[in-house]
């Protein structure tokens, strides 16, 4: 693995991850479990510490109430009736109870009859004998006992009190029992004290449920009806039920707020005494446990974390190590060496990779050598075949040179025997004699042509221009042929123009009609191109003998011929390989629909440009007209004698005035003894020492002022016109006709120049 | 730790924005009933609470016009509560359309001047202390304990303290009871109590009752100089009395009062329901006696020496 794809998580992240993980969850099991144990614990702990307050409460308030009834019963204990323990004394020492009592707010003495006997207050004057009833009811009165707690009541200002009677303890008197009036608001004094340091408050209930003593008088004011409240009822409950206490209730307490409540019951009167403790700080320990096991398992889990992260490095060390020396490995560098001493399976692992690596190191360097033997021999078979290549398109270039000179005048004698020969006889003779130089000039330019483009030897040379006028140069090319056959070569008139080799495109499009023409009984022949889709569509549409669609996929291949009757003029079967060849090399797209007995379409795709030519071109039909040639000054050179000789006596033939010369020194040397400018020069481009075809046509147009149309008949299929305008360039061997023909046409479209 | 975050918000709290307004009598600077009650306050805020704002809002003791306006300066906008130290300011303050909640202290029953509805339920957004005293017929026995010869009884208030109670009802059924004859002395003024104490009705009486009133608080030395002139005994009915000079006095024990009302105040300014906090009372009396008063005429009875919670 390379630097580039290494992973996103590295091996000691993922142990250290996995490690911390395993820890983490065992800590948090092992946390979890000790700080819930410890919470029970410390809450269990609270209640009981609750329910030890709540028991030492009630004793306090216990206590509290036996001191007031014990301080009433000694009063009682006094000997009245006696000397000096009259009524008047009776009252002082009752003035003297409520003194040292002021939770005693009244004391009435009722006899027998349950009536007031006397009556003392600290609010109220006293009464003496007012007869007025018991403040206890006489039921309760009449009962014997030491000390009787009545039920608490609530004055007319909202303020608890109780009533505790007390019997007489000398018959002599005639008060039966002392009944004291006892302001509970006193008894807050006493659960007050009481409240717990840590926020507890302590109050009383009746046995009614009302609350009875509270250390917030206003609370206790209220007159509270605590049947509804959760801790008075649970406790009221239990009691009822047998039980001792009441433990750590948790529910809103007195004021709403959450509380841990805690009950004792009290053994006279039957009042509940509770420990109410703001949830908060009940639970504080438990909480604070709980937060010292979180922060312990905090700092375990960062020691854990610490400590997977350590181990994981040192677990993930040696395999990062292989993992370093295998990338290191990847990059070439063989024979790397692994040193890893942890004594387990990763230092075998390890031995493992050094002797694969050596060993891989001494594959490379063998196969390496392989390499470059293979190579060598494959280099020197490669500079073979290019010198064998070399030498074909030598070879190519000398038989296309050289053995188009002879062809070519062997072609223009016997067109020039043609037109001299009178008798019949001698003429039917000398036609086939053209007609089979003819062939044999089809077929070796075309054999020439294909080699060429086999070879790679035709570079193509774009250029722009317009279709036009290389449709008006075929169309008086092969009207000549069409008219032979009584057709009709139509040229649809365009204003395109394209990007591409004028020669080979030329050379594509005659093979085009030459087939069209051979395959063409009767009708005629169209040439014209249309826009689509952002191409150039240059199509040719013949009513000829059509081809099946059968045949539609091999007429591209070598010597194929469709026309086995031999009823048509059969062709070498080499044009449309031609134009495949050549369609290859140019980009251009060859398309082919075709009807039997309704004629065929060939198109070339192209390549489309912007715009157009301007107008001006003349739509028409080729006509195979014959026109003369009489009088036409024709300048002719060429450096072959023969070529030269015959193409000038061909051209007097027609009528021409010929001036002819071997060079271009020679032809400029030449034309300074005629009068006149020649109106057509035809030569050879190839012209030996000095300048070449085209460069003789730039001088005479200089040294003429005119711009005179030329014809560079060569056998160079390398040469071109090289945008030259007015210059026609014709490859080798080219024949009377179409000589003829070429030269009437850069007469004409260059007329105007 | 955060559990305990969540129980903690059990207690209620203070806002941010907690004012206090207090109507005195007096400036704010020379206000000894503002000054107590700050202190209370201060006392009574838990620890880690910031005190509330407490502001003094400068009313009138007697001019009723000024109250009203001192009632509505205190209840405009922003005030969390207010803290009316006499019944009076308390009323002036009810009678506003719109008031923030109330904390008063009275020396008069609040059910009975229509302040609160009831001293369990006060309602209204008011609450408070009742300082009340109906100890005048206690007072009267007391007195007669004290000096079993007398026989004419004067009782020496103040016309507001007469609106407010029934003397009839109080008073006249122990004197008629123990062959006591009571006359009813008014003054509200120095130049009033000077007239009365100058006056025939000083002469007739043989020992006097001197209840909790406004001119017995300003005028207490006066009362008892001139009583100490008269040579006539008086029971009064507070500790200040006592400390002033005075022969005895039968008083309800108001210390708590203070702390109760800076209680209370912190609890409606927390925003608890000032009408639902019933209303506190004293619950402890004292009788307070002078023994050695240097004037054999003032000797109080032994008895009564016995009873006393407080020797002077």
């Amino acid at each position: 693995m390379t630097n580039a794809t290494l992973p996103r998580m590295t091996l000691a992240r993922r142990f250290a991850r996995q490690i911390a993980l395993v820890s983490m969850l065992l800590l948090l099991a092992a946390g979890g479990t000790e700080g819930y144990f410890s919470y029970q614990e410390a809450r269990e702990q609270m209640a009981r510490a609750q329910a030890v307050q709540a028991q030492a409460a009630a004793g306090e308030i216990q206590q509290y109430l036996q001191a007031v009834a014990r301080s009433l019963a000694q009063v009682q204990m006094l000997p009245w009736g006696q000397p000096d323990f009259g009524a008047l004394q009776r009252r002082q020492e009752l003035h003297r109870l409520l003194s040292l009592n002021p939770a005693i707010v009244e004391v009435q003495d009722v006899n027998a009859q349950g009536h007031e006997t006397l009556f003392v207050s600290r609010r109220v004057p006293d009464r003496l004998n007012s007869g007025v009833d018991a403040l206890l009811p006489a039921a309760t009165v009449s009962q014997a006992s030491a000390a009787t707690w009545g039920e608490p009541f609530f004055d007319d200002q909202g303020v608890p009190n109780v009533c505790l009677r007390i019997a007489a303890s000398h018959s002599t008197w005639p008060t039966l029992a002392s009944i004291a009036v006892i302001n509970l608001r006193f008894l807050a004094d006493v659960v007050s004290g009481l409240r717990s340091r840590d926020g507890g408050e302590v109050y009383v209930v009746d046995g009614s449920q009302h609350l009875i003593a509270h250390p917030d008088p206003t609370l206790l004011l209220k007159q509270l009806d605590l049947r509804e409240h959760a801790p008075a009822a649970q406790a009221r409950r239990a009691f009822t039920a047998g039980a001792a206490s009441l433990q750590a209730v948790d529910a809103p307490g007195l004021r709403g707020a959450n509380a841990i409540t805690s009950a004792v019951a009290l053994q006279s009167p039957a009042w509940l005494v509770f420990v109410e403790q703001p949830r908060a700080q009940a639970l504080e320990p438990a909480l604070a446990t709980l937060t010292r096991t979180v922060l312990l398992l905090a700092a375990a889990g960062l020691l854990a974390w610490a400590v997977s992260v350590i181990s994981a490095r040192r677990m993930a060390a040696p395999i990062t190590r292989l993992r370093e020396a295998t990338a290191e490995l990847a990059a070439g560098r063989l024979g790397t060496q692994l040193q890893v001493r942890t004594g387990d399976e990763i230092e075998g692992l390890a031995g493992d990779f050094n002797v694969m690596s050596v060993q891989l190191a001494q594959s490379y360097r063998e196969l390496e050598g392989k390499v470059a033997a293979r190579t060598a021999e494959l280099a020197e078979r490669r500079d073979e075949a290019e010198r064998a290549n070399a030498a074909k398109t030598r070879f190519l270039a000398s038989a296309s040179h050289d053995l188009r000179q002879p062809m070519h005048a062997i072609g223009l004698l016997v067109g020039m025997m043609r037109e001299r020969l009178a008798q019949p006889d001698l003429r039917d003779l000398a036609d086939k004699t053209h007609q089979a130089v003819q062939t044999m000039e089809g077929l070796f330019g075309s054999l020439l042509d294909i080699s060429q483009l086999d070879a790679g030897a035709v570079e193509p040379k774009p250029e722009v221009f317009a279709l036009q006028a290389l449709f008006d140069r075929v169309a008086l090319v092969y009207a000549p042929l069409a008219a032979a056959k009584g057709l009709a070569l139509r040229v649809r008139p365009t204003r395109q123009q394209v990007n591409t080799d004028a020669v080979v495109l030329e050379r594509m499009i005659g093979n085009l009609l030459t087939n069209a023409i051979r395959y063409t009984p009767s009708g005629g022949v169209l040439i014209g191109c249309r826009r689509r889709a952002g191409r150039l569509l240059i199509q040719v549409f013949d009513t000829g003998i059509g081809i099946a669609a059968a045949d539609c996929s091999i007429i591209f291949e070598e010597f194929v011929r469709l026309d086995p009757s031999g009823a048509h003029d059969r062709g070498l079967g080499l044009g449309l390989s031609i134009v495949k060849r050549a369609a290859g090399l140019l980009d251009v797209d060859i398309g082919v629909a075709s009807r039997p007995g309704r004629g065929s379409r060939f198109e070339l795709s192209l390549p489309a440009l912007p715009g157009t030519v301007a107008s001006g071109i003349a739509a028409g039909t080729a006509q195979a007209d014959n026109p003369s040639l009489a009088g036409v000054f024709v300048l002719v050179v060429d450096d072959e004698p023969i070529n030269r000789e015959v193409t000038a006596a061909l051209l007097a033939q027609w009528g021409c005035l010929v001036a002819s010369a071997a060079s271009a020194d020679e032809a400029t040397q030449e034309l300074t003894r005629h009068l006149r400018a020649p109106d057509a020069i035809v030569t050879d481009f190839s012209l030996g020492p000095g300048a070449n075809g085209v460069e003789l046509i730039r001088q005479v147009r200089v040294q003429c002022a005119q711009a005179i149309p030329a014809l560079v008949v060569t056998a160079d299929v390398a040469v071109a016109a090289g945008g030259e305008p007015g210059v026609q360039v014709l490859h080798k061997p080219v024949d009377a006709p179409r000589l003829r023909a070429e030269l009437l046409a850069v007469l004409s479209t260059t007329s105007g120049l | 730790m955060l559990l305990a975050l969540l129980l903690r918000q059990d207690s209620p709290a203070l806002g941010p924005a907690t004012v206090i307004r207090f109507i005195g009598a007096q400036t704010r600077d020379t206000d000894p009933v503002f000054a107590a009650f700050g202190n209370a306050l201060n006392r009574q805020t838990p620890p880690r609470t910031g005190l509330p704002k407490l502001e003094h809002v400068e009313g009138a003791a007697t001019d009723s016009a000024a109250r009203a306006k001192a009632a509505a300066h205190a209840a405009t906008d922003g005030t969390t509560a207010i803290v009316a130290p006499t019944a009076d300011d308390a009323a002036a303050v009810t009678r506003l359309d719109k008031h923030p909640p109330i904390v008063f202290a009275s020396s008069l029953d609040p059910v009975r001047i229509g302040i609160v509805q009831s001293l369990r339920h006060p309602g209204g957004r008011t609450t408070g202390v009742s300082l009340h005293d109906d100890l005048t017929a206690k007072r009267l026995e007391l007195l007669s304990d004290a000096f079993p010869r007398l026989r004419r009884i004067a009782l020496l208030a103040d016309s507001w303290w007469l609106a407010n109670h029934d003397v009839a009802l109080e008073v006249m059924g122990i004197a008629q009871r123990r062959g006591l004859e009571l006359r009813v002395l008014s003054a509200d003024t120095s130049q009033e109590l000077e007239r009365v104490m100058d006056g025939e009705g000083a002469g007739w009486a043989d020992a006097w009752i001197i209840p909790p009133t406004y001119i017995a608080y300003v005028e207490e030395r006066t009362i008892i100089a001139h009583l100490k002139r008269l040579r006539r005994p008086a029971i009064h009915s507070s500790e200040q009395e006592m400390a002033a000079g005075a022969l005895m006095a039968y008083s309800q024990d108001t210390s708590f009062a203070y702390d109760a009302l800076a209680k209370l105040t912190l609890r409606v300014a927390a925003g608890e329901d000032a009408g639902s906090i019933p209303i506190e009372r004293p619950m402890r009396f004292t009788l307070s006696v002078r023994p050695r008063a240097g004037d054999p005429t003032l000797a109080i009875h032994p008895d009564v020496i016995r009873r006393a919670d407080r020797v002077y």
